[in-house]
C-alpha cells in the first residue's frame, strides 16, 4: 500500500531571504507534509498573496518593514473571522509579553523564537499539520490534496 | 584606562544579560557555548561585517555584532544550514538576522528584570577597515568571543545612564 502525504500550501513571510529559505528547508526536512511554498517579503506583500482558500498555513516574522507580522495576524483574523488558517510567528522576539500578544491577543496559533532547531519547529508544527488534515478531511477537500 | 575597557558597573546587569544571551544564542546555532575572552579595545577583524541594531525603551542602547569574513562564512553555514558566499547579499541578511536574534535575547532577559525595550530593524555594513566607535554613548562595552568557528566581537553602547532603571 502506498503511503500518501498531505499537500500543504504554506506562505512563508520574512524580509530576510535566508530566513525564508531556512524555514522552507526545515519544513521539507521535517517530513510532516509535502509542502508547496509561496514567499512574501513583509506583511503587506503577504496580505496580497493570502486567502484562506489558497493557503493552508502561514509562517511569519514579527519585525518587518511596511507591515509587521503581528499586524498581518490581526488583519487576517479580523478579515476572515470564521477561518482557522494556522498562523505561526517565527521571530527574534522572545519576551512573554510578545508571545502573549501574538497568541492571546492577535490570534496566532504558535510562537517560535529564533534561533530554532529542527526539533523545536517539529514540536510546534506537527499538531497544526494534523489540524489542517482534520479540517481538510471534514470539508471533503483533503483527498484532492493528497500526493503519493 | 580607555572607555572600552572601563568596568561598566552601572550596566553590570545589562552586560551580564548580554553575555548570557551571546552564549545561549550561539550555543543553539553552533552547538557550543562561546568563550568570552574579555573586553577589547581594537576591532581587528578586517575585512569583516558588522550588524548593528538599536533598542529603544526604558533603556536606549545599541548592539553591534562583528565577524571577520572567514568567521562570517563559517557561522552563516551553521546558522542557515547551507553555504553562503561572503560577498553575497544573503551574507548581509544573515549577519543582520544574527544581530536581531541576539538583541531579542537580551531584550527578553531585561524584560524579566522589569526593563521594557523594543527592537528596531538591523543595519549591516561590510567593511575593509573595521573600527567600531560609539560616539555619544554614556557607556560602552566590547567583548571578544571565541568559538571553534572563529572569533567575533559583540559591542554594547548605552545612550543614557541606566542606573535608575536597573535599581
Amino acid at each position: 500500500m502506498e503511503v500518501c502525504q498531505l499537500k500543504v500550501r504554506a506562505l512563508v513571510v520574512d524580509d530576510s531571504r535566508v530566513m525564508r529559505n531556512m524555514v522552507m528547508q526545515e519544513l521539507r526536512r521535517s517530513g510532516l507534509a509535502d509542502f508547496e511554498f509561496t514567499e512574501a517579503e513583509n506583511g503587506a506583500d503577504a496580505l496580497k498573496k493570502f486567502h484562506p482558500s489558497k493557503i493552508d498555513i502561514v509562517f511569519i516574522d514579527w519585525n518587518m518593514p511596511k507591515m509587521s507580522g503581528i499586524e498581518f495576524v490581526r488583519k487576517v483574523r479580523s478579515t476572515w473571522k470564521n477561518e482557522q488558517t494556522p498562523l505561526v510567528m517565527i521571530t527574534s522576539e522572545k519576551t512573554v509579553g510578545k508571545a502573549e500578544e501574538a497568541l492571546d491577543s492577535a490570534g496566532a496559533n504558535a510562537f517560535i523564537s529564533k534561533p530554532f532547531t529542527a526539533e523545536m519547529l517539529d514540536r510546534k508544527i506537527a499538531p497544526l499539520i494534523k489540524d489542517i488534515e482534520a479540517r481538510g478531511s471534514s470539508r471533503g477537500g483533503f483527498f484532492s490534496r493528497l500526493v503519493k | 584606562m580607555s572607555k572600552a575597557t572601563e568596568p561598566v558597573y552601572e550596566s553590570l546587569r545589562l552586560a551580564e544579560s548580554l553575555d548570557e544571551a551571546v552564549k545561549s544564542t550561539f550555543e543553539v546555532i553552533l552547538g557550543e557555548r562561546p568563550t568570552c575572552c574579555g573586553s577589547v579595545d581594537d576591532s581587528s577583524l578586517c575585512p569583516g561585517m558588522v550588524g548593528i541594531i538599536a533598542v529603544i525603551g526604558d533603556v536606549s542602547w545599541s548592539l553591534s555584532l562583528a565577524f571577520s569574513s572567514e568567521t562570517a562564512v563559517r557561522v552563516a553555514k551553521k546558522f542557515a544550514g547551507f553555504e553562503i558566499e561572503y560577498d553575497s547579499a544573503d551574507m548581509a541578511d544573515v549577519v543582520g538576522e544574527l544581530a536581531n536574534v541576539l538583541a531579542g535575547d537580551v531584550v527578553a532577559r531585561l524584560d524579566e528584570l522589569g526593563i521594557k525595550a523594543a527592537l528596531s530593524l538591523p543595519t549591516v555594513a561590510r567593511v575593509s577597515d573595521l573600527n567600531l566607535s560609539e560616539p555619544g554613548a554614556v557607556e560602552s562595552l566590547r567583548l571578544k568571543y571565541s568559538t571553534s568557528e572563529g572569533t567575533f566581537l559583540v559591542g554594547l553602547a548605552v545612550g543614557k545612564s541606566i542606573k535608575n532603571s536597573l535599581g
